[in-house]
């Protein structure tokens, strides 16, 4: 199960992932987050905290939406990622590709930047 | 690794100054309570004046040597930790008794015969460790830490023990400085200056000392009696040689049953407050500790006191202060030898006010308490463990809520259960003995490919943890492997085929080996680096990366082909 609840803070939008980011869950995740690129004014941070598993089938979701903006010009970034998510984001080397920030805050104070 | 919060490791060799003033903290928060129970056993046997003033200085001694033995690791016999010893409320009662049938050579010879028992309980510790999981060495931690806390919380409101009767908190000018006490230690191990923390006890400690001096609280006639012996003064052996009574060494046993399982959780404490990688009781200390235990308590015996143990408040304020470094036990256990030719040593010590005792029980009893509840989460718990765990603790918690209701059990079964830690353990190891049946070590799942695959992994995965109490990060790596195989399996299974995986477990392994016909996986080596997806190629992820995932989620894997069946072996350190 994946749960999805989206906030807007200083003008970021955070969409915060509850659950698994997995084969089950990733065609939800992915229109969810199509959708919110459609808005492409604002900044988004994907607040992973709250994330328990991630497969390489969740790494697509999040290669797709870091393309997504690029494409737009508008900026990604990762926030809080749990230490077994955080393993998979360094062995799958998207720790060196992605914006990604120990904690929400520090993810808002960079993207404000 | 070193924990964040440790100042001084077991193997560190502190200054100096830190070294003494640490043991000298420590030995003022021993002796007030260590040294209550000799005097309790003496004046129940009838002992004299001079009587008393002997055994107190080899109650000295007996704490002295019984430290050193803990701290060192000599041949087998300690544990090499700094694990201080006290007197302990374990053997109380069997004292008591064995002091009024046959005096004090009763109480000497039964506590001799309780730290063989000790010692011969030590040596068939590994074969007890299947029934003596992890999970329970932690509700373990958790009770001597609720005992000790509750213990303070007594102590620093004055309150009677085992009493059944409602009772009500009294505000007394020593309750006060109790909590007073309290507050300036919570302050200063907080917000104190860091070269102050590690000494927030002694400081408030000495301060506590001086107010109720001040407000008329100690009795500087009984202090004055005491000099008056002398300044210094070779310690005297009993005269009386030690007597034996069968009928007590069933409650003695029993004593020295649960004083064994309270060093085994001091222990555990010690060695998981000294690793922050710690992830499993290491049974050769815990048996090197419980035997140093033992041979302490025979000593003790010898020398003409009452059976000790270590000192759970001791290994709490060493969590606290962040100083744990043995230097400091051989130091504080040289001190007890010193102080044992100083008849007005123990008088001192006996002076500091009981509720100041007590709030420094309270303070240590915290991290005590949240080293056991941190040990017991390690671990997945389904609901049997649960219940194990869960019952031990509300069953041992009992004891001191309804002490009236303990009265009427018949004395062997209350010799069984003679204290809440004892209780505690026992309902948890009966249960999880009698859940134990029906639970294989090893454990099969037959998976149809598709996306159902995954969830089914995720639930076999959670509920064979479960049932394992194996640790949580590991399983974690397990669930992750095999999902990764489960969103492959589509594209690698042969149509209508399906694939079996098979995890076993052992406390030092969890293997899982795959098994299906179709395509061969092929684990790249370890060292093969993920390359980073390329954001300008839309395409997506390498093709590689699930394999990938499993290889390093274990921490062993390999792979081949059996006839037309293909094969993942996966090893997972636990």
């Amino acid at each position: 199960m994946l749960h999805l609840a989206d906030t807007k803070e200083n003008g970021v939008r955070v969409c915060q992932l509850r659950g698994r980011l997995d084969a089950t869950t990733s065609p939800d995740a992915e229109a969810h987050l199509a959708a919110l690129a459609a808005d492409a004014s604002a900044a988004l941070i994907l607040d992973l905290a709250q994330l328990d598993y991630l497969s390489s089938k969740g790494l697509h979701v999040l290669l797709n939406a870091a393309n997504r903006a690029r494409t737009q010009g508008s900026r990604l970034a990762l926030s809080s990622p749990r230490d077994a998510v955080k393993h998979i984001l360094d062995i799958s080397g998207f720790s060196s590709i992605l914006d990604i920030h120990p904690t929400r805050e520090q993810a808002l104070a960079a993207l404000a930047s | 690794m070193r924990p964040a919060t440790q100042q001084f490791g077991v193997e560190d060799r502190p200054p100096l100054g830190v070294t003494v003033f640490s043991a000298l903290q420590h030995l003022a928060l021993i002796a007030p309570i260590g040294l209550v129970f000799p005097l309790l056993v003496a004046a129940q046997a009838g002992a004299s004046h001079a009587a008393v003033s002997a055994i107190l200085a080899m109650s000295m001694l007996a704490l002295g040597v019984a430290t050193l033995l803990q701290c060192a690791r000599w041949r087998g016999v300690g544990s090499g930790f700094f694990a201080p010893a006290v007197f302990t409320a374990a053997y109380l009662p069997p004292s008591l008794a064995a002091a009024d049938q046959g005096g004090l050579p009763l109480v000497c010879g039964m506590t001799m015969f309780a730290g063989v028992c000790e010692m011969l309980i030590s040596r068939a510790l590994g074969r007890l460790r299947p029934y003596l999981p992890t999970e329970i060495a932690g509700l373990a931690v958790t009770m001597i830490g609720v005992i000790l806390g509750l213990l303070g919380f007594r102590l620093l409101f004055g309150l009677p023990t085992g009493a059944s009767d409602p009772v009500t908190l009294s505000a007394t000018p020593l309750t006060a400085i109790g909590g007073c006490t309290l507050a300036v230690i919570i302050g200063l191990s907080i917000w104190g200056p860091p070269r102050l923390r590690i000494y927030a006890v002694l400081v408030a400690l000495v301060a506590a000392w001086i107010a109720a001096a001040v407000a008329g609280e100690i009795d500087f006639a009984d202090l004055h009696t005491s000099l008056a012996d002398g300044l210094v003064r070779l310690p005297r052996l009993p005269l009386a040689l030690p007597t034996f009574a069968p009928g007590l060494a069933f409650d003695f046993a029993m004593a020295a049953l649960a004083s064994s399982l309270r060093a085994v959780g001091d222990i555990t404490t010690c060695q998981k407050i000294n690793d922050a990688d710690w992830l499993r009781p290491d049974l050769t200390t815990l048996k090197s500790g419980a035997l140093a235990a033992g041979l302490g308590t025979f000593l003790a015996g010898l020398l003409g006191t009452v059976g000790l143990n270590t000192f759970s408040g001791s290994v709490g304020l060493s969590a606290a202060t962040g100083v744990m470094a043995r230097r400091v036990g051989f130091a504080l256990g040289g001190i007890f030898v010193l102080l044992s030719f100083v008849p007005g040593a123990s008088a001192l010590a006996e002076s500091i006010p009981m509720p100041v005792t007590g709030a420094i029980l309270l303070f240590a009893a915290a991290f005590v308490l949240l080293n056991g509840i941190q040990v017991i989460l390690s671990r997945l718990l389904d609901n049997r463990k649960t219940l194990a765990i869960g019952l031990g603790l509300i069953f041992g918690l009992s004891r001191d809520m309804f002490p009236g209701a303990f009265t009427g059990l018949p004395p062997w079964f209350g010799a069984i259960i003679g204290s809440p830690l004892a209780e505690a353990l026992l309902v948890a190891i009966v249960l999880n003995l009698v859940f134990r049946l029906g639970v294989g070590a090893r454990a099969q799942l037959v998976l149809t490919p598709g996306v159902e695959a995954i969830n089914r992994v995720h639930a076999f995965c959670e509920a064979q943890g479960g049932a394992w109490a194996a640790r949580r990060d590991v399983m974690h790596r397990v669930t992750t492997a095999l999902v990764e195989f489960a969103e492959s399996s589509a594209e690698v299974v042969a149509p209508n085929h399906d694939a079996s995986i098979e995890l076993s477990f052992d406390e030092f392994h969890i293997d899982a080996v795959i098994r299906y016909v179709g395509q061969a996986l092929e684990l790249p080596p370890p060292s093969d680096g993920a390359k980073a997806p390329d954001l300008a190629d839309t395409g997506g992820l390498p093709s590689h990366l699930p394999l990938l995932i499993i290889a390093r989620m274990a921490d062993k894997s390999s792979s081949g082909r059996q006839g037309d069946t293909q094969w993942l072996r996966l090893t997972f350190v636990h």
